[in-house]
């Protein structure tokens, strides 16, 4: 029982991160910007998170900071890939590269030079035991004693699929990934709404980001993402392009880490740098059968340019 | 017209380069050091003298390398992000070689070693290649997911069976002198891999200039559906180019450990797989542009380290001026197409 506990757990604690990407990579994916900046926009999360964090003294003011930083990452991956419709993967890849400079440059800068070299405690989350359910037997621990993102990305999911499903902006919003010519004629600004998706996809890799490095582990790590942008993206192919889905499959994801994690520390023998490749081989194995494309948004990764008369 | 239309095809590099140096510039005075006395450290560092240019050069080696394996499947509008893994994969193949083939003489040894490197990259390139013609999966995901798989496996081998003693820090036996890089100029470290590494060029060159193998890859690049009609194998085109840039990735690596290192240590590559990203891009995918840009940001790299040891200014700076080129070219050579297409729509007119 204990060890499904712990499984449970830290797949969930997994499986935060790349939920809260994968939401981002729905909107801009179902807007037909195809968005493969995730990682970039996460570590850019995971810096900015931690040094607001440590400047003003507050966790949910550190979120605050990485979200609006990724929204100004996210505004220029907006501009290059809608305004001046360059490749959108060549545009990501050049986010991602100079994302790990500015963290590397700015923690070096800002964090470590002024510890000297001392680890610097920097206010991060604490988890939230919600009165009564958290005591209850197993289902309190492995459902209701998490810290409070946690619970954010669930309501955040539960709103992004009422949004995209059941609003009138929300079917606007997907029809511009499947036809942005047809949703043009019907006089709807396409630009603006991808404007809008790829700036909160941007807001929600800052979150999570900034969850990795404030709840997970309390303190920012030279390419702490470590490939986890790119699983959230096959976690929004895998999930269908849905928000129930992206979080079903970053669940499938977090178990696969968390198995791999826990055998790690069973002493199993077999090395433990093999059994690091299993959520990357996972991830590969899940795109695989993910191979139904009809959910994938018909515009996906093709610039829109309109005529000019 | 098509004059002017090369000229600012070759002049927009160089002003993305310089727009880097003067954002840097910027950043460099807001740290309240002086940019000048900087870039004369980083200069300096990286050219300034015989020993620190013949440096610089074996630092351009690998980048030539990664730099063509992007670009050539770039050309194929594929987009190999995986030169890191088959740079690693090359490196261990061969090492092995180079350390566990005894008493073969250097005429067979080297290239042995250097084909299994290559060999390889190749190898590890087909999976993205074939999971992309045969699933339909993203190349860009699935190189990722492979890089890390590749640095876990070759982690594992080197802590593992290839350790040289496991009471010591992880890595390899020495590589045999038979299998070795010779070096070039006595009492430097340049070596013979940065002929390879020209040649390489000579040879990326011919392939798209004047071979009807390397026409097909464009034409695929071009317009997938255009290559289909007029009688292409696409899924060839795409798995030979995602491959021959593995088997330049693959060489990376090689070359690295024959030539530079010795034997290989984990941690080996400061991501000289995304730095030749920066090096195809800035190069415009051209052989020529692939020379100079490896060279360029070789010198960077090597500039930076001085700059680390005598100010204040972490060497990740490099990594922030490399991206910023690489955003600027991206948004000029964007700014140059519609340009273009006003123009064009402008004489319809």
């Amino acid at each position: 029982m204990e060890f499904i506990t712990y499984i449970l757990t830290s797949a969930v604690r997994s499986a935060i991160p790349l939920t809260l990407a994968g939401l981002g990579g729905v909107l801009s994916e179902r807007a037909g910007i195809m968005n493969l900046a995730l990682e970039g926009q996460m570590l850019m999360g995971a810096f900015f998170g931690v040094y607001f964090s440590y400047a003003t003294g507050s966790p949910w003011l550190g979120v605050l900071g990485a979200m609006l930083v990724c929204a100004l990452v996210g505004l220029v991956m907006a501009v290059l890939s809608i305004r001046l419709c360059a490749n959108q993967i060549v545009v990501a890849t050049a986010i991602n590269l100079i994302s790990v400079g500015i963290t590397g440059y700015c923690l070096k800068m800002f964090i470590t030079n002024i510890g000297n070299g001392t680890v610097i405690t920097v206010p991060s989350f604490r988890a939230v035991s919600i009165p009564v359910l958290s005591s209850l037997p197993f289902l309190g621990e492995v459902l209701f004693s998490y810290k409070p993102l946690t619970y954010v990305t669930i309501l955040l999911a539960v709103l992004i699929h009422i949004y995209l499903y059941k609003t009138k902006l929300g079917l606007v919003h997907r029809s511009i990934g499947e036809n942005p010519l047809v949703a043009d004629t019907l006089g709807i600004n396409v630009n603006l709404v991808r404007y809008g998706a790829v700036v909160a996809c941007g807001v929600l890799c800052g979150i999570s980001g900034a969850f990795m490095s404030l709840s997970n582990l309390n303190q920012f790590q030279n390419g702490m993402v470590s490939g986890r942008g790119f699983i959230a993206f096959a976690a929004v192919i895998f999930g269908g392009w849905s928000p129930f889905g992206v979080l079903g499959a970053s669940v499938f994801f977090g178990l696969a880490d968390a198995i791999q994690m826990r055998m790690q520390a069973m002493q199993t023998g077999i090395s433990y740098h093999l059994l690091q490749c299993v959520p990357y081989l996972c991830t590969l194995v899940a795109l695989v059968f993910a191979r139904k494309s009809a959910a994938c948004p018909a515009s996906d990764g093709l610039p829109y340019r309109k005529e000019e008369t | 017209m098509r004059l002017r239309q090369k000229l600012i095809a070759a002049a927009m590099p160089a002003l993305a380069i310089l727009a880097a140096l003067l954002i840097v510039a910027v950043m460099i005075a807001g740290v309240g050091e002086s940019p000048a006395e900087a870039y004369r450290i980083l200069a300096q560092g990286a050219v300034g003298d015989w020993r620190s240019l013949t440096d610089t050069l074996v630092k351009t080696v690998p980048l030539i390398f990664t730099g063509l394996s992007f670009a050539f499947a770039a050309k194929c509008n594929i987009w190999n992000i995986g030169a890191e893994g088959q740079l690693y994969m090359g490196a261990v193949a061969s090492t092995a070689v180079g350390v566990y083939c005894t008493g073969l003489p250097a005429l067979l040894h080297l290239p042995l070693a250097l084909l299994a490197g290559a060999l390889a990259g190749g190898l590890w390139a087909s999976i993205p290649a074939w999971l992309k013609v045969r699933f339909k999966i993203n190349e860009v995901v699935s190189t990722i997911m492979l890089n890390y798989t590749a640095i876990l496996v070759v982690s594992a081998l080197v802590y593992g069976p290839m350790i040289e003693d496991p009471f010591k820090s992880p890595q390899t036996c020495k590589i045999l002198p038979t299998a070795r890089l010779p070096v070039l100029f006595e009492g430097t470290k340049l070596h013979a891999g940065i002929l390879l590494a020209l040649l390489a060029c000579v040879l990326y060159h011919l392939i798209f200039r004047h071979m009807l193998f390397g026409y097909r890859v464009s034409a695929v690049g071009k317009n997938r559906e255009a290559a289909r009609f007029s009688g292409i194998s696409v899924e060839r085109s795409i798995c030979m180019s995602m491959i021959i840039a593995g088997v330049f990735g693959g060489l990376a690596g090689a070359i690295e450990m024959l030539g530079t290192n010795g034997l290989l240590i984990i941690g080996f590559s400061p991501e000289y797989g995304s730095d030749g990203i920066a090096v195809a891009l800035l190069g415009q995918l051209e052989a020529v542009g692939i020379f100079l840009s490896a060279f360029l940001l070789g010198a960077l790299r090597l500039g930076a380290t001085a700059l680390q040891r005598k100010t204040d200014i972490p060497q990740q700076m490099i990594t922030i001026m490399q991206g910023i080129i690489v955003l600027f070219v991206i948004a000029g050579s964007a700014i140059g197409r519609i340009l273009q297409n006003r123009a064009a729509k402008k004489e319809v007119k």
